[in-house]
């Protein structure tokens, strides 16, 4: 037995490559390529007509602590803020919707395609629909009775960013929970009960350690979305009353104006501090999604 | 190696291949202008423009292609959204490519574009501007060359409730006067565009240039909003949104919250385009003011208001293969009978002075006599080579003093170094 | 209210029981009507707009007074271009997707089953390729696509789109193939199924709703990309409806085509409600395969 394992564990790593490759080889051509060339091209200059210029981490040195810093890490602190608001709410949602409908009997079809109405709808068309809600003279202050400037003051702005997005995004979050729940094995759950737990010690004790992988999952992806979010606060309020997010303010600094090199350096910025959040936030769930289990 | 390795050291081979390949194919590329000295080339070519609902643009790109079956004209499709078209634009330029040849720009674009080398000198022998209104023509203009003509214009108007006010007012006096029929009648008393979009730049730049002064000096070199004009402009709006002329609200209005609010009869005094006559003048649901609605120009502080000229150009790109089709197709696109076209199916503000003058024409479009007065006392917006940093400078400064934070002489000084620092920067 | 799982609720005693089915049908009634209202009351909203007519389309009021179809004439009669659009949306959508999940079941094979060095590495390479802010990957692409005059052709929107939907279907694919019961595959080859046969005939049954839970995620998320979209497409022959609809103009220079967006909005949802209804009985039926077995 032990020479066919020897073996077999040798195959491992040749399959293991050659299932990888295909993966291996897109992802560096659609991100592996411009995400060198955009380092690259960082450490130039951008003038408007003429040769650009090596100008080393001059660019860098502008976004971090030079003249475009307050903007900057005010942005910084903005998207934190939000992704933390943001995905904090979807996962309540989206954990909400799972359990509801999981434990559907009739309905499930109904359900779903209800829950799906709101992602499946173009992020552009909602947020226009919203924005036009949200007017000072729109739907959302006719039912409140209010006359809250939604885009017009900084509360409620964000109120406003955290709502859309909450409200477009719960259904991903929901569906890959529901998923989860689905493949926690019944035989657990009687176990449980012959082990004499009520309803609530069987949620905790079974049903939330073992959808722990597709929560880390879907709230790992949740919060790499939520730190690149640009739509909403783009077409909503364009960044006004604390609503500039990294995103946009990379939209505002440096595409809008054709700045090449700048526009570079603040995406590899951001870039960067979306990997050190990805990192913490796996160093703190302990990585449980690929290190397997027991 | 051992086996199981093998996907570890895979990953960083396809790294390290990756990053070859962007360090080969990246040092940044210039951006100088191609060598060619004049218009060259001809052929079927492209045009990049906005989608049109009405029909009207197919019908001129039909009417083009019968008479010129070896030289067809294709639309490519533009966003309709300002920014989003100019990256659109942008990329393409960028990557040096002949797919677009005449584009649809923004008349702020201009400069930028040109100085950038994107799009090409238009000689007067190529395209015949001869009949063009000069204010939209100057638009057109960078370094006393022409490298855009204009294809349709619009200018900032002033609408008014016709059942609460008999005479509108010429001065910012006189509308802070009338303000007092709005209190009787519970209502706002003003309204432009407030939010922090390119909308609140115009809106600033208007009131600045109605009060004598200007952002930024001829050349688009210098910020000149140092002057006691341009400190009485920026102080008609913060004050304005102090002493209650104009709602607080206004700080969300784009073009369409305005004209919502004007049509569900809050405002008394809207500032906004030509398109929202046709609109508030015909009966409707949402429609308040249907029949009450009057047109006049923009007041100033001490007489006639300068309004801000807007519309969009056209211009060849340098990296197209059949430049002369092009100028020939831009020359078709402001001849009479094809502007004529424009105005009545597309409804866009035509750029020829004669039109306006047509009696047939004014007869059905009655808000024509009151946009050709606006246009020839229209401003250009201030021309930059860095339109996008200015207008950010602008709304940045502008918009946090309209909230309430500061006085106007705060605002100016703010707004002079960022404005400063904007045109620096290219 | 508890929210325990399907079949866990067995009361003791007829009265209790009445009682008990009592409060769930309360609980599950409450809960659908919540659901709904979260979902649709926007949606509502923008039906409701879209029967209105321009002249109409600033009322409040929630019902139009004078309903009209014009918009959706508009939106899909005009020499069809958003039929187009939705046929580029499904091609782009369905081949991007097919590829992802192809590449991504391989590569989760791997991650989850094989044994080698460096799984860390690989899915930390592939996370990071969901860390790369979108707006500064079009550009690259765009012109390596344009020097390869590809642009305004389905390879210029696929091969972008697999950026963020590959990393999405490795993730979620591998964190569900990881608690698969892989014993059984063994079974199976002992039993004397090859790899690839095992794979095929016991393990892809079971993980059947994880992969379908995949491709809709994947789906709606390529369905919904705009970005990379709006760049590589200049005509209605590869447009996809996020794209169309933002170039969807108003019958004036300013004016929002506020009716015809929503029009298109409501339009665009039918399809997705359409694939979602398929696939969501798949994946019930998956798991009833999967009960059987185990």
């Amino acid at each position: 037995m032990s020479g066919a394992t020897t073996t077999r564990r040798r195959l491992d790593g040749l399959s293991a490559a050659g299932l990888l490759l295909p993966t291996l080889l897109v992802l560096a051509l659609v991100i592996g390529y411009p995400l060198l060339l955009a380092v690259n091209l960082s450490l130039f200059s951008d003038p408007i007509a003429g040769v650009p210029e090596f100008v080393g981490v001059d660019n860098y040195a502008r976004a971090l602590w030079g003249a475009d810093a307050g903007r900057f890490w005010s942005a910084a602190a903005t998207t934190g803020g939000f992704t933390l608001v943001v995905v904090a709410l979807e996962l309540a949602v989206g954990l909400a919707m799972a359990l509801f409908m999981h434990q559907l009997k009739r309905g499930k079809a109904f359900a779903r395609v209800c829950v799906l109405v709101p992602w499946a709808v173009p992020t552009a068309v909602a947020t226009v629909l919203w924005q036009w809600m949200f007017s000072t003279g729109g739907v959302v202050n006719a039912l409140t009775g209010a006359e809250t400037l939604w885009t017009g003051a900084e509360g409620p702005a964000r109120a406003a960013v955290v709502i859309i997005d909450v409200w477009k995004t719960a259904p991903f979050v929901a569906l890959l929970l529901l998923a989860g729940l689905q493949t926690i094995p019944g035989e657990m759950y009687e176990a449980a009960k012959v082990d004499g737990a009520g309803a609530w010690k069987r949620f905790t004790r079974v049903t939330l350690p073992m959808l722990a992988p597709a929560t880390a999952v879907a709230v790992l992806f949740r919060i790499l979305d939520a730190l690149r979010m640009y739509d909403v606060p783009a077409i909503l309020t364009n960044g006004a009353n604390g609503t500039t997010t990294l995103s946009l303010l990379t939209q505002q600094l440096a595409i809008g104006q054709v700045r090449v090199g700048y526009g570079s350096a603040l995406s590899t910025l951001t870039f960067l501090l979306i990997f050190l959040v990805a990192l913490a936030f796996i160093k703190a769930t302990g990585a449980r999604i690929a290190g397997g289990r027991s | 190696m051992r086996p199981r390795q093998l996907p570890g050291a895979l990953t960083g081979a396809v790294a390290a291949i990756a990053c070859v390949a962007a360090a080969a194919g990246c040092t940044p590329s210039a951006s100088t202008p191609p060598p060619a000295a004049g218009l060259s080339g001809r052929g079927p070519i492209t045009f990049m423009t906005a989608a049109d609902p009405s029909g009207g643009t197919d019908e001129l790109v039909q009417a083009w292609n019968t008479a010129h079956p070896d030289e067809k004209v294709t639309l490519l499709e533009q966003s309709s959204t300002s920014d989003q078209a100019h990256t659109a634009l942008a990329q393409n330029f960028q990557a040096r490519s002949d797919r677009v040849d005449v584009a649809r720009i923004n008349s702020v674009w201009t400069p930028e574009f040109a100085a950038r080398g994107w799009i090409a000198e238009i000689p007067a022998s190529a395209v015949d501007t001869g009949k063009i209104m000069p204010a939209p023509l100057s638009t057109g203009r960078f370094t006393g060359k022409t490298y855009a003509i204009p294809w349709f214009t619009d200018a900032g108007l002033l609408y008014y409730r016709t059942d609460l006010v008999s005479t509108p007012p010429k001065t910012w006096a006189e509308l802070k006067q009338a303000c007092a029929v709005a209190k009787a009648n519970n209502i706002g008393c003003y309204a432009g565009q407030f939010a922090k979009y390119d909308g609140l730049t115009v809106n600033v730049s208007e009131a600045v240039a109605s009060a004598g002064g200007s952002v930024v000096d001829a050349g688009g070199t210098k910020a000149t909003l140092d002057t006691p004009e341009a400190l009485d402009g920026v102080k008609f709006l913060v004050e304005s949104f102090r002493d209650g002329t104009i709602p607080k609200a206004a700080i969300t209005y784009q073009e369409e919250d305005s004209r919502k609010a004007f049509m569900n009869g809050e405002l008394l005094f809207l500032r906004n385009w030509p398109y929202v006559y046709n609109l508030a003048s015909k009966p409707g649901e949402g429609n308040k003011v249907a029949g009450k609605v009057g047109m006049a120009p923009l007041p100033g502080r001490s007489g006639a208001g300068k309004p801000a000229l807007g519309g969009w150009n056209l211009a060849i790109s340098s990296y197209s293969k059949h430049q002369e089709t092009a100028a020939d197709f831009v020359e078709f696109l402001v001849a009479p009978q094809q502007q004529r076209v424009l105005l009545t199916k597309l409804g866009l503000s035509p750029v020829l002075a004669e039109l306006y003058k047509d009696a047939e024409l004014v007869k059905q479009y009655p808000y024509l006599e009151g946009l050709a007065k606006a246009l020839d006392t229209a401003v250009p917006l201030p021309q930059s080579t860095n339109w996008a940093g200015l207008s950010l400078a602008v709304q940045e400064s502008a918009y946090a003093a309209l909230q309430g934070s500061g006085t106007a002489e705060d605002a100016v000084a703010k707004l002079q170094t960022a404005v400063t620092e904007a045109l620096a920067r290219q | 209210m508890s929210r325990g799982p399907v079949g866990s609720r067995r009361s003791v005693g007829s009265r209790r029981s009445v009682v008990g089915r009592g409060w769930r049908r309360l609980g599950t009634a409450l809960g659908l009507v919540l659901l709904t209202v979260y979902s649709l009351a926007p949606f509502y909203w923008m039906v409701v707009s879209s029967l209105r007519g321009e002249q109409d389309i600033l009322s409040n009021a929630p019902l139009p007074a004078a309903p009209t179809l014009a918009n959706y004439a508009d939106v899909l009669g005009g020499n069809a271009r958003f039929l187009l659009a939705l046929r580029n949306s499904a091609v782009i959508a369905s081949v991007t997707t097919l590829l992802a999940l192809v590449m991504a079941v391989s590569a989760a094979y791997a991650l989850a089953r094989l044994r080698f060095r460096g799984k860390g590495l690989v899915l930390g390479a592939v996370l990071s390729a969901a860390m790369f802010p979108g707006i500064s990957l079009v550009t690259p692409m765009f012109k390596l696509f344009s020097d390869w005059g590809l642009i305004d052709t389905y390879p210029a929107l696929v091969v972008p789109d697999l950026s963020f939907a590959l990393p999405l279907a490795v993730w979620v694919l591998t964190s569900f193939f990881i608690d698969l019961p892989w014993g059984l595959e063994e079974a199976a080859q002992i039993d004397g199924c090859s790899r690839p046969q095992a794979f095929r005939r016991v393990i892809l049954p079971i993980a059947a709703p994880a992969v379908f839970t995949t491709t809709i995620l994947v789906f709606i998320t390529v369905w919904n990309e705009y970005l990379v979209a709006s760049s590589m497409s200049l005509t209605a022959n590869a447009s996809p409806v996020t794209v169309a609809i933002a170039r969807l103009a108003g019958s004036s220079q300013f004016q929002q085509p506020f009716g015809q967006q929503m029009a298109a909005g409501v339009v665009v949802c039918v399809p997705i409600v359409l694939v979602v209804l398929v696939f969501q009985r798949r994946i019930i039926a998956g798991l009833t395969a999967g009960a059987v077995k185990g």
